[in-house]
């Protein structure tokens, strides 16, 4: 599948999506697959509604003190020997980066799978100054051979398949690879080994970051995060702002929550607590811990109604069970978080405004407020995002006429009477036995695809007065 | 965009960064009650093994399995030489490293590998970092000593320490754990105030792992693949209970 232009609007990217047959097949396996492994790991939990909730209350404590928890954990960072660089925006964390390693001569980095270093597009910088990147988990590996962007936060190769995946490294290594898993997976494990060897630095983002221990932890299966966290001299984290937690007592809740509700494990195959640079006697150890806490917009959400966004733990969840995310995959959203929680992270990064068409795909049924292990209201946040739109008159002129006429119907009696007479009148000619199949005009968008119920030739208010009559 | 502006750019400084975040938060939150403190209720370690350390392993053994790691229940200590002889023979390895533990040591596993041919190696501190790298990289086997298994989740936690690389226990293809019973617990809740020992002070672990089962991954095709870049099968060498009563953990 070819990367969506950001040209294009999401609805000729979403229909582009839906005509690509071989890609919906494997949306369609991967998110069933997920939450069938997910309904799994949390029926043998017997507390799961209780660590919910327990979750919640976490982050909210985080956040209404969050500039202390900040301050206490780049303490404890500094206080093990790490450096904390402070980044407002994309443009300033790009910066550190590039500074750092300028400065020590760094010629290659290997990254493990980090969704806050797509967000500030690190390796496109890090390209321009002639610093090769290079992705390590295999799926975000196999995107960057292909130079696409990830499809799912969790598992960013699901649209590839694997004949796909062998002639992208068939063209890698120079000779010709079947389309054997094992095999592929073995030619990435001795390709990316040389790699890590070589890097001058490793990057990699955050998933809880320990504000009383300065620890920061790392969640991964695959044992790219540990091999980025170790081998190169220099390791560099960056994580979002919301990623801090006060103790190790709240990183066991967020632990037990985060592997079953990603991947539907009781535990992932690797957690790495890293706290500080460690002691001389370490013969495997960075030299140099450098900690990046960027903002890039997140406090804009501290107060107000997408507060909850920011509770997020990136675990997916939520887009396995949208049934626009199941349709149309994550290219289609042309934005670095897709999904139902996408969307609004979207409008968060972009700044009012920016995710305006996208808060339409969604039909708010609530699947993902259900499926997400911080129980995120999202729906509320995506009608949110709408009334802020027609707020902002972002919503055309035909909609808001129509919409004020329908509020005019609907408050006044009399006119509401004398519509539904002019509605029979005006639907007579299209009526076909029960329903209505074609409409003239834009109406025709919505007959294209299903009936339309015509209205009753008797109103309920007449049948209402008979029944009144004849029974009473 | 990479260019030279960036580079010359002010840097946000830690007050105006947390002033912003501070003014961001709003006056509307009730600040001056004392933060929510969660405390763990689980009960220590040591009472956990009093209620049974046999019926912990069992249930860390199978949480090992289903997660696609191997474990090998001895009889005692003495059978782990034994085990690792037989597993040794089966992977066909001929080049081990392993950590520098008191554990290892007294159960004697180098004379164990020694006796199958394997070329044996602890990490020297003295030889410089690209060679110590080396030394790990080339070996087809790790083995390491463990500082607590979690039989919830069938879960190793390894602290590195001088002369216990975290890297022995990730870069050979085969990484094989003694597990003595001392260090069971039930769940991953009696995991932080032992944790927060082992990282205080200047001699603090500077990294600490929780391993469940091999590395794995299913980017392609959703298909489970099991070694793409940590070990490709995980061994568990564990016994019910130590000669002379409980070891307790002086190892440490």
């Amino acid at each position: 599948m070819k990367q969506g232009a950001p040209s294009l609007g999401f609805e000729q990217r979403a229909s582009g999506a839906l005509k690509n047959l071989p890609l919906r097949q494997a949306l369609e396996a991967a998110t069933e697959r997920f939450i069938a492994q997910r309904a799994s790991a949390f029926r043998d939990l017997p507390d799961a509604e209780a660590l919910r909730k327990r979750a919640r209350a976490i982050k909210e404590e985080v956040l209404t003190r969050l500039d202390d928890y900040l301050r206490q954990l780049a303490d404890s960072v500094r206080k093990r020997g790490g450096v904390v660089h402070w980044a407002k925006d994309g443009t300033e964390a790009r910066g550190i980066v590039l500074d750092l390693a300028r400065a020590r001569g760094v010629k290659s980095v290997v990254k493990s799978k980090s969704m806050v270093t797509e967000e500030i597009e690190l390796n496109e910088a890090l390209e321009g100054a002639g610093i090769r990147p290079v992705e390590t988990d295999l799926g975000e590996w196999i995107i960057q051979l292909a130079g696409e962007k990830p499809s799912h936060i969790i598992a960013p190769a699901i649209h590839k398949s694997r004949h796909e995946v062998a002639e992208l490294f068939s063209r890698k290594v120079g000779k010709s690879l079947a389309p054997d898993i094992e095999l592929l997976t073995a030619t990435a494990r001795e390709q990316l080994r040389q790699e890590f060897l070589q890097a001058g630095m490793g990057i990699s983002g955050v998933n809880f970051a320990v504000a009383e221990t300065g620890t920061l932890v790392l969640v991964t299966n695959e044992g790219n995060g540990r091999m980025v966290t170790s081998v190169p001299p220099v390791h560099l984290a960056i994580m979002g702002i919301e990623k801090v937690i006060p103790t190790l007592e709240d990183l066991v809740v967020f632990l037990k929550i985060l592997a079953r509700s990603a991947t539907g494990q009781k535990a992932s195959s690797y957690v790495s607590l890293i706290t500080g640079v460690g002691r001389d006697g370490d013969s495997d150890r960075p030299r140099e811990l450098h900690l990046v806490i960027l903002d890039n917009g997140r406090s804009r959400f501290l107060s107000g109604p997408f507060r909850e966004a920011l509770y997020c733990i990136r675990c997916g969840a939520c887009l396995n069970v949208c049934p626009v995310y199941r349709q149309v995959g994550g290219h289609a959203y042309g934005a670095t978080y897709p999904g139902p929680i996408g969307i609004i992270v979207t409008s968060m990064l972009q700044g009012p405004g920016g995710s305006k068409e996208l808060a339409a795909a969604s039909s708010l049924c609530g699947a993902c407020q259900q499926a997400c292990p911080l129980d995120i209201d999202i729906p509320h946040m995506l009608l949110e995002l709408r009334r802020e739109a027609v707020a902002d008159r972002q919503a055309s002129g035909g909609e808001r006429a129509a919409f004020w006429l329908m509020a005019a119907i609907l408050r006044y009696d009399g006119l509401y009477r004398l519509a539904g007479r002019v509605g029979r009148l005006l639907q007579r000619p299209f009526v076909r036995g029960t329903s209505i199949d074609r409409l003239p005009f834009r109406l025709s968008r919505w007959t294209a695809v299903r009936d339309f119920p015509p209205l009753a030739a008797r109103t309920f208010r007449d049948r209402w007065r008979m029944l009144g009559r004849n029974g009473g | 965009m990479a260019g030279s502006g960036e580079r010359a750019m002010v840097r946000t400084e830690q007050a105006e960064f947390l002033g912003h975040i501070r003014s961001s938060i709003g006056s509307g939150r009730e600040r001056t009650v004392a933060p929510i403190r969660f405390a763990s209720s689980e009960a220590s370690p040591r009472a956990e093994a009093a209620q049974g350390v046999g019926r912990l392993l069992d249930r860390f053994l199978v949480e090992l399995s289903l997660a696609g790691g191997t474990g090998h229940r001895v009889q005692s200590p003495a059978h782990a030489q034994g085990a690792l002889r037989d597993l040794v023979r089966a992977s066909g390895a001929r080049r081990a490293v392993m950590w520098r533990h008191p554990l290892l040591a007294r159960l004697d596993l180098r004379a164990a590998l020694a006796d199958t041919g394997v070329a044996c190696w602890e990490v020297p501190a003295d030889v410089p970092e690209g060679e110590r790298l080396t030394l790990m990289a080339t070996a087809d086997l790790g083995v390491t000593a463990v500082d607590y298994a979690v039989a919830d989740t069938g879960s190793l936690v390894l602290c590195s320490r001088p002369g216990q690389e975290r890297l022995v226990s990730l870069l050979p293809p085969i990484h094989v754990a003694l597990l003595p019973p001392s260090v069971l617990v039930s769940g991953l809740e009696a995991l932080p105030p032992l944790l927060r020992r082992d990282l205080e002070g200047p001699g603090g672990a500077s990294n600490i792992v929780f391993i469940t089962g091999p590395s794995r991954t299913a980017d392609i095709e959703l298909s489970l693949t099991q070694g793409v870049h940590g070990p490709k099968a995980l061994h568990v060498i564990a016994w019910d209970e130590e000669p002379g009563g409980p070891e307790g953990r002086d190892h440490l």
